[in-house]
């Protein structure tokens, strides 16, 4: 509270301190309906009011958070929030695609990079195993992707260094995902490129599809 | 009073009082005691590096033995804090090899330590025993040799979770025939293959060697030789454990497990092959502590190898144990204290394995000593949350990641305020905190009211306003770190609470909305703390004092602002 007290800059009108005008600010209480409060919130969210001016006993000490109400600060908080349904929206399209939010899940680098190790060495190994006359080693011009297929939980790695068509591409994938060949009508390949977007296989030729793929999907159709 | 102990029957009671929080107490009881108890501390534990200077604390304890210095904040550890930021450890040790020569124990954490400061440890404290580098870096293996081949009594080389730059597994061969005092080496974190002839020859002259921990270089089929030289290991983290099959190799493995009566703690297991684990089945039953974290192994083969650990109290395993494994822990270990579950594709957002809320709540309900979680999963209940806390009402450190940001209940598409809430108000002892999921500032008000000896909380994506913010600095009277990213709290609840960060030891905040004009103010009004704004951009005095910095870190310091300040962090006070 001493220390408070070192904030203060007793020039400006106790009054301007109401906190309240952060509270019921109205864009604030459009922002919480949305979070699907039920009435019960609202009711809670009056007694928060409470607890918070008399948290702060509202002493004429305390002024310095006037300062900052005083400025266009309410402003700065709409900017605030606005910044954090941004940021949301944001990151979830970054989330479908694949990318990541740098630092969350909260994992440590060393974790993540044997995670990784992992996952790449026993798909390679899958991969090796599973592609008679090969020879076993890893072939320095393979391309690994990432395929999903929708519905389906665990991705898969693929090297497209073994094809040379989106048909025996396609065939090999719906195989990998345990579907007959008879299913293969019903799903449609999509691609990520390089830049992050997404779009339908077969539309560019092979080569050139092969030089900008980052990962794969199989869609349904219709569905 | 009139009369007092003579400073030698002071300093001999004293020496039976070790706890830190002990020693500090004496030392505030009269100016007698303060001396006496300055002169006589052996250990100091610094949470912060830049919380004091190496000067000040030389001056105030002339006769440390044992150093333990944290350097950069807890978010490092996920990237968030940039490249370069600081936290050498360097000034330090060439102030310590002046005042010190008695040192013996150094353990960092989080700091920056070059081959040059590994060269002046080995070289400036003669008796030298205990290095243990905790999430380190910046340093080689060059500078591990130099510690080898110097410090002649070492007893602990421990390198945790660094980064080393692996130039070479040569350095092990620096070991002098004549060391033979090692008691505990873990080399776990190191890439490239060591020496192994050095490595069994170390192991087998090592008499009082209690743990070991290879790294994934070290092959399954070197493993029964090291095993047999040390067979009263008490601690092992194994290298790869994977080989072709071979039965000479099980039935040597089996063995020198078999032969191993005083194991308690198994880890490594990197690329393990299924086949070879009833190989330490025959050590299980003294096994306590599991780590099966870098085991990518299904569902019914860790079943199998956990169900063996009836005596079990800490776990660390992959998401891949699923449901029905951790079904199966609650059954078989009773004695189980701490679980941690990791994710094995952490990116992947839709999930790869059958692993919920429901396995948690299983392993509260059958384990009545659990009081440490760590928990990824993808979705939760907040019923789920409530049965946990009532189950577990000694909880002490729960940690709950739901792996995409602002998750709702999946049943009630309700936020998981009041899951979280039940938690803090049920685990009266709860001391760490890690909260995700869609949460509002209703949580914060609960944590705020409940969560008394809370000592450090973590929070992502979460919260509405200021309120969130201030609840928790107003009413969490034990909280010592608070570490926030991506939240909308900004400067109300921050000044409004400024005398609570000096009780604190740091507050972190990146991608909040902190304006850089309240990180001014706060810098200019509280001497006591340090207030340096991260901004890889630019500039933040070119900006708008209303715009949001980057990333805020708050520590309290009596050092006053740290002079080592890369170009993108910035500290209130000389900006002023």
């Amino acid at each position: 509270m001493e220390l408070q007290l070192g904030l203060a800059l007793p020039t400006l009108p106790v009054n301007d301190f109401d906190l309240n005008c952060h509270i019921s600010d109205p864009t604030e209480a459009a922002s919480s309906d949305l979070c699907g409060r039920g009435d019960d919130m609202i009711s809670g969210r009056s007694n928060k009011k409470r607890a918070f001016i008399e948290a702060f006993e509202l002493p004429p000490q305390t002024l310095p958070l006037l300062l900052w109400n005083d400025q266009p600060n309410d402003d700065d908080d709409d900017d605030g929030d606005r910044e954090g349904v941004e940021n949301s929206s944001f990151i979830a399209k970054k989330n479908d695609d694949g990318y990541c939010i740098v630092g969350w899940p909260p994992i440590k680098f060393r974790r993540k990079k044997i995670c990784s190790d992992n996952r790449d060495d026993n798909d390679q190994t899958v991969l090796q195993n599973g592609s008679a006359g090969v020879g076993g080693g890893v072939n320095p011009n393979s391309k690994y992707v990432k395929v999903k297929m929708v519905g389906v939980g665990i991705a898969r790695k693929i090297d497209l260094s073994r094809h040379h068509s989106y048909q025996t591409l396609t065939n090999t994938l719906i195989n990998m995902f345990g579907k007959c060949q008879q299913d293969a009508q019903s799903f449609k390949l999509a691609y990520q490129d390089r830049e992050g977007d997404w779009l339908l296989a077969g539309d560019v030729p092979w080569r050139t599809f092969i030089q900008s793929v980052e990962r794969l999907k199989l869609l349904r159709i219709g569905g | 009073m009139a009369y007092s102990f003579p400073e030698e029957v002071l300093e001999h009671v004293f020496s039976f009082i070790h706890t830190d929080k002990d020693r500090n107490a004496i030392s505030v009881v009269c100016k007698s005691w303060y001396e006496v108890e300055r002169w006589s501390r052996r250990r100091i534990f610094i949470g912060n590096c830049y919380a004091v200077s190496p000067g000040i604390v030389i001056r105030r304890f002339p006769e440390l033995r044992s150093v333990a210095l944290k350097g950069k904040p807890h978010f490092a550890d996920f990237n968030l804090v940039p490249e370069g930021w600081g936290g050498n450890v360097y000034p330090w040790i060439a102030a310590m090899a002046m005042a010190y020569p008695m040192l013996e124990e150094l353990r960092l954490k989080r700091m920056v330590v070059t081959d040059e400061s590994l060269e002046l440890i080995s070289r400036s404290f003669k008796n030298f025993k205990v290095l243990v580098l905790s999430s380190c870096e910046g340093f080689s293996t060059d500078g591990l040799a130099a510690i080898a081949a110097n410090c002649r009594n070492l007893r602990e080389l421990d390198l945790r979770e660094s980064e080393v730059d692996d130039f070479s597994g040569h350095w092990l061969t620096h070991f002098p025939d004549s060391c033979t005092s090692l008691v505990s080496l873990n080399i776990s974190c190191l890439a490239s293959e060591v020496s192994f002839s050095a490595l069994e020859r170390l192991v087998g002259r090592c008499p009082s060697l209690r743990t070991l921990r290879l790294n994934r270089a070290v092959p399954l089929d070197r493993l029964p030789n090291l095993l047999r030289r040390a067979p009263q290991l008490v601690e092992l983290g194994t290298g790869a454990y994977s080989a072709e099959h071979r039965p000479e190799v099980f039935s040597s493995l089996a063995g020198a497990f078999a032969n191993c009566k005083e194991l308690k703690s198994l880890s490594g297991f990197w690329d393990v092959v299924p086949d070879y684990l009833p190989a330490v089945y025959p050590a299980c039953s003294g096994i306590t502590s599991l780590n099966l974290s870098y085991a990518t192994i299904q569902s019914p083969d860790l079943i199998k190898l956990v169900t063996q650990c009836q005596n079990l109290q800490r776990l660390w395993v992959l998401d891949y144990i699923e449901d029905g494994g951790l079904d199966a822990l609650a059954a078989s270990c009773k004695d189980l204290q701490e679980l941690r579950v990791f994710p094995s594709e952490p990116y992947d957002m839709e999930g790869n394995v059958a692993l919920t809320e429901q396995g948690l709540v299983s392993v509260s309900e059958g384990c009545p000593k659990l009081h440490s979680v760590l928990y990824f999963c993808r979705q939760m209940t907040n019923a789920a949350l409530v049965s946990i806390a009532k189950n577990r009402p000694n909880m002490t450190r729960f940690r709950l990641c739901i792996i995409e940001p602002r998750t709702r209940d999946y049943q009630t598409l309700e936020p998981l305020d009041v899951g979280f809430g039940a938690i803090v108000e049920h685990c009266k002892e709860l001391q760490r905190l890690s909260l995700s999921g869609l949460l509002t500032d209703r949580v914060f008000e609960y944590i705020g009211t409940h969560a008394k000896k809370l000592e450090m909380l973590s929070v992502a994506f979460a919260g509405d306003g200021d309120l969130g913010l201030h609840h928790v600095l107003s009413g969490c009277e034990s909280l010592r770190k608070l570490e926030i990213r991506d939240c909308p709290f900004g400067d109300k609840a921050l000044l409004a609470n400024a005398a609570k960060l000096e009780t604190m030891r740091s507050l972190w905040m990146s991608s909040c909305s902190v304006s850089f004009g309240a990180c001014k103010l706060l810098g200019q009004k509280m001497p006591r703390l340090n207030v340096e704004v991260m901004d890889e951009g630019g500039r933040p005095d070119s900006r708008p004092e209303s715009c949001s910095v980057e990333k805020l870190y708050i520590y309290r310091s009596v050092a006053g602002p740290r002079s080592d300040m890369p170009r993108f962090v910035w500290t209130m006070k000389t900006l002023s």
